[in-house]
């Protein structure tokens, strides 16, 4: 596309190396609970994590980890019943949780986009692809005709490799390939020109080559025009092959985060250790499959142990229970919140072939 | 050697949508299943592979082809038809969403209960009870939770649900079709070892279609590979994954994600 304006940031972002300065996007302490008839959930627990120009973050962890509610507290699409008890969004800057609704709204879609996982259940289904993202488009750009805006999109859709943009657009979401679909809702979040992508699980509902075209298109597009982005997902494989750092969830508190080769190949928190290895991935036989026990408490509970994790550790102690989570360095960005961290070779002892190509 | 259990001979399945439009899901494909063997069928979505499964389970008729279960000639037999047959109760399916598969009016108890009423013997419906708890025993579902309706379980209890209605009459074939993919990767690896130990304890045989090649993998002794309704590639799953002779599986075998891999995304935009 080259009419489009150049990026206002630095388009070669700097991987792996942790923005010592100021993040595009720090959360800070962010506790949030829902208010429901069989009372509050808590549903994240002073959360913490920060985000740098360019920089790409998975967060990770089991379903109910509040990994996507983390991503619609930083959109502010959390809802009326929800309650944010403490902490701060900052993104560029500004505290996002005390923008007016209106200053919001210039933030949301158009500096920070999201694409969620099920990109032909989230477009609408009379409208046609072109009309939709027409519409995005011109609602974050006063002034753009809808013939330029139309224009602007054929452009990006070619430059990304998809065949004959303009007959897609004419074509209804039920007519077009979920793959095609996602591929098309990614252009058009970048057709806003974003800082930050928020991408909830969106390759979840696709095949294995499809996935990998999608996230090669996503991670490209995110580097090319130094693009931030949080990656939701609960593959541990897929978040080591594109993300620089991960930030592990389990029940609202994060556990675990640092650079991806770290936490994911010899994780120091033992949560984990053992989400690892509940995966069929590097594993050589069904044996090596080990299934987590229990299941995550129920976050209604007004007794939740300091460590959320606490019932389902095989180390717990009783400090797991009573005392804060401490924070616990193992190098410039790598934080584990546990009372008795793994040691380096137990961490990485059953994952002799995490590296073999299978 | 045993005798197959079942057989799929030729097996074509083409959509008619009128007008001339056709769509050929299922082309031409055979498999023998040995008793006690594992078969894993891995394709992408619209490969076919679920339709294979619907046909192999009689759910729904081939437009060409036999299907033999147990020496018996069930081509012409789907649905209501092939219930009556004795056979029947060999065979059972566990469908990917079990929201969707589960009857939402159904107690736990009542759907795993439901074949031994269709299918059951005198005796056996006379014994319900006992024949739906163990079930659940097997599966791994606490007998606390047989009162509930599905909305009221995790994904992961009515997985567990699902499975325990498949196998209360200790089917010899179980036919999977994705029946983790709705789970979280902690869930799957319960399920999955769930589904290890009934196949030791209780001697069935599976066949395992899944988009999850890392599963497959670990799970199968042999697997076919679909693309657009035909086998491109079959054998055993060491040797499949060993040295994939199809370009497909290779592809298919390239794009599955790696721990501790990076994956150079730059300059992949035109496939």
């Amino acid at each position: 596309m080259a009419s489009e304006p150049a990026m206002p940031q630095p388009a070669a972002p700097q991987r792996s190396t942790p923005q010592r300065s100021t993040p595009l996007l720090a959360i800070e302490q962010l506790t949030v609970g829902f208010e429901t008839a069989t009372g509050t959930v808590h549903a994240l627990d002073d959360v913490s994590f920060a985000i740098g120009r360019g920089e790409c973050v998975a967060l990770v962890g089991e379903s109910g980890s509040g990994k996507s509610i983390t991503g619609l507290a930083v959109m502010r699409l959390l809802g009326r019943r929800a309650l944010v008890q403490a902490g701060r969004i900052v993104f560029d800057g500004a505290d996002l949780l005390t923008l007016s609704e209106k200053a919001m709204q210039a933030t949301r879609g158009k500096r920070v986009a999201m694409i969620f996982q099920n990109a032909k259940a989230s477009l609408n289904p009379i409208k046609t692809v072109g009309d939709i993202l027409v519409d995005i488009l011109r609602s974050h750009h006063h002034g753009l005709s809808r013939a330029a805006a139309r224009a602007r999109i054929v452009a990006l859709l070619d430059r990304i490799g998809i065949n004959e943009p303009a007959e897609r657009l004419r074509a209804y979401p039920s007519e077009l390939s979920g793959g095609m679909c996602q591929r098309i809702m990614i252009a058009a979040a970048f057709a806003c020109e974003p800082d930050l992508i928020i991408a909830d699980e969106p390759t979840s509902a696709l095949d294995v080559t499809t996935q990998q075209l999608v996230m090669d298109l996503l991670m490209t597009l995110c580097r090319e025009r130094g693009v931030a982005a949080i990656f939701i997902t609960h593959d541990l494989a897929l978040a080591s092959e594109y993300c620089d750092r991960a930030v592990v969830l389990h029940a609202g508190q994060v556990l675990e985060q640092g650079p991806v080769s770290e936490v994911l190949t010899s994780p120091r928190h033992p949560y984990t250790r053992m989400l690892l290895d509940s995966l069929p991935y590097g594993k050589d036989d069904i044996g090596q499959l080990k299934a987590m026990g229990g299941g995550l408490p129920d976050l209604r509970r007004n007794d939740l142990p300091c460590c959320r994790f606490a019932e389902r550790c095989p180390q717990v102690e009783p400090a797991c229970r009573g005392l804060p989570l401490p924070e616990r360095r193992f190098g410039p960005t790598h934080i584990v919140r546990c009372q008795h961290p793994l040691e380096p070779s137990l961490a990485a002892a059953p994952r002799a072939s995490a590296a073999r190509a299978m | 050697m045993a005798a197959k259990l079942l057989e799929l001979g030729a097996v074509s399945k083409v959509f008619d949508f009128g007008g001339g439009a056709r769509l050929t899901a299922v082309d031409a494909v055979s498999l023998d299943v040995m008793p006690g063997e594992i078969v894993g069928i891995v394709g992408e979505s619209g490969s076919g592979k679920s339709t294979l499964a619907r046909i192999a389970a009689r759910l729904m008729p081939q437009s060409s082809g036999n299907v033999i279960f147990r020496g018996e000639d069930v081509s012409g037999l789907t649905g209501v038809r092939f219930s009556r047959q004795p056979a029947r109760r060999r065979m059972q399916m566990v469908f990917q969403d079990p929201l969707a598969s589960l009857n939402p009016r159904f107690t736990a108890f009542a759907a795993i209960a439901d074949p031994v009423r269709q299918l059951g013997t005198a005796d056996e419906r006379g014994n319900t009870r006992a024949l739906v708890e163990r079930a659940a025993q097997r599966a791994g579902l606490p007998p606390a939770l047989l009162a509930s309706y599905p909305h009221q379980l995790s994904g992961g209890q009515r997985a567990r649900v699902d499975i325990a209605r498949a196998i209360v009459l200790e089917p010899e074939l179980l036919i999977l079709d994705e029946p983790t993919s709705a789970l979280d990767a902690s869930l799957q690896a319960h399920v999955v070892q769930t589904l290890m130990q009934l196949r030791q304890t209780m001697g069935m045989t599976y066949i395992f279609v899944s988009h999850d090649l890392n599963l497959v993998r670990l799970m199968s002794d042999r697997i076919l590979v679909m693309l657009k309704g035909k086998v491109v590639e079959s054998g055993a799953t060491a040797a499949v994954f060993g040295d994939p002779q199809h370009a497909y599986t290779r592809k298919l075998i390239a794009a599955i994600p790696v721990l501790g891999r990076r994956r150079a995304a730059a300059g992949g935009l035109r496939t």
